[in-house]
This record gives C-alpha cells, structure tokens and sequence, in this order.
C-alpha cells in the first residue's frame, strides 16, 4: 500500500517535459517550426510580393483568432525603395500561404 | 552579399563616395600623365564604388562580386527609366575589360570617360539623397 502510494507519488510530481523521437523537445520543435515559417515567407515576399529585398522579422506568433502562423516583416520592393510593413498568414499543418498583404506605405 | 546593421551604413557609404571621388581624380591624372588604360580602369573603380556606395546607403547590403554589378545597374536603370545609367555602365565595364586586353583608341577611352564622369554624378546624388533620409 505505502509503495503503491510512493509510486503514485512520482507519477503525480514527475516533471513534464514532452520529448519527440528524435530528442527534440516541444521548444525546439517550435523555433523550428518559427524558423521554416519565416523561410516561406520571404520566399513568398520575393517571388509574389514583389518585396526582393528583406528587412527584418517583427513578428513571428500563431495568431490566436485563426490559430495560424503570422509573420509580420519589412521589406522592400526595389533598391531605391523604403522598406514597407508586411504580413504574412501560413496555415501551420500545410505550410502554404493563406493571406498576404503589405500593411503600410 | 553582406547585410550591415544601419549604424554602420553610412559611415561606409561615406567611405566608398570618397573613394569614388577619388577615383575620377587619379583617372583625370591618369589621361594627363598619357596613360588611357589606366584612365579607363580608374573610371571603371568610381563607377564599381559609386554603386557600393548606393547599395550600402540605400539597403546596407555588400556587394562582393562583379556579376552583382550588373544586376544592380539593370535595377537602377528599371526603377528610375533613365536607359543612360546602363549604357554608361557598359562602357565603364568596356574600359575595365580595356585595361588588360587593350583595344580600345584613346578617343573612345576619351568619349566613355565624360558618359562615365555623369554616371559617377548621378550615383553620388542618389547616394547622397539616401543618406539624408
């Protein structure tokens, strides 16, 4: 009985730390997943904004109202241009472009 | 190409103006001292530093190799419609190419080195209207 209560005991108290198959943990998993968002975007910048010149990530979240990836970016059109305000929605399971827009300027 | 954080840009869009400047100077000395060849290639270095100056001033961004030049000088010539910017840069690059292979007379060398003298003009004030920005 006191063993069974011991072993309930860790159970309950063990710390949680989900780890993937490969050793990846759910952070890194993550940033991974932050890192590829980001790649998908510039190339979409690139090729269907015509936005060829990268700035800057301001921010990279799941947005909470459509639960997909949002990033929001700067970059720039040509090389005598200002660097503009974009965003970009990524669905998180495919990986594709939802929605695209340049947000100021 | 190397991207270089915005404090650092101006600073070395400065350095590669003056450089530039300094450039059409020695090629001016070059053509008195007789010399066409050298002439040419000075003229071919302001041009090559005038547009690092703008590429550095305008995006922070390095350019380390020729074929960069190229793409850069077909880009300002899209963006701004004036023809006169890559035309003048192929004669730039005619007279860089003169400089070990020599072909060309000391009167083409003479008449691509004015085309020259007002690229160089135009980099420097779209460089300089960047950096006031």
């Amino acid at each position: 009985m006191i063993n069974l209560f011991i072993c309930l005991h860790i159970i309950t108290f063990l710390p949680v730390n989900f780890v993937y198959k490969d050793g990846e943990t759910a952070v890194s998993q993550t940033l991974d997943d932050a890192r590829k968002v980001i790649e998908i975007a510039r190339d979409y910048a690139a090729r269907s904004m015509q936005a060829s010149y990268w700035g800057d990530v301001l921010e990279c979240e799941i947005d909470k109202e459509t639960n997909d990836w949002k990033v929001v970016f700067t970059a720039s059109p040509g090389l005598l241009d200002p660097y503009y305000k974009y965003e970009i929605f990524i669905d998180p399971k495919t990986g594709s472009v939802k929605r695209a827009r340049r947000i100021e300027g | 190409m190397t991207f270089v954080e915005p404090i650092d840009r101006e600073e070395r869009a400065r350095a590669y103006l003056n450089q530039s400047l300094e450039y059409l100077e020695n090629a001016s000395k070059a053509f008195k001292d007789g010399n066409p060849e050298k002439a040419g290639e000075f003229l071919w270095g302001s041009v090559a530093t005038a547009l690092k100056a703008l590429v550095m001033a305008k995006k922070g961004i390095e350019v380390r190799s020729h074929s960069q030049f190229w793409e850069i000088a077909r880009e300002l010539t899209r963006e701004t419609g004036d023809v006169s910017i890559y035309e003048n840069y192929k004669e730039a690059n005619s007279l860089h190419n003169n400089f070990y292979d020599s072909r060309l007379s000391l009167d083409d060398i003479k008449n691509s080195s004015k085309k020259i003298a007002e690229l160089v003009k135009k980099l420097i004030s779209l460089t300089e209207d960047a950096l006031k920005n």
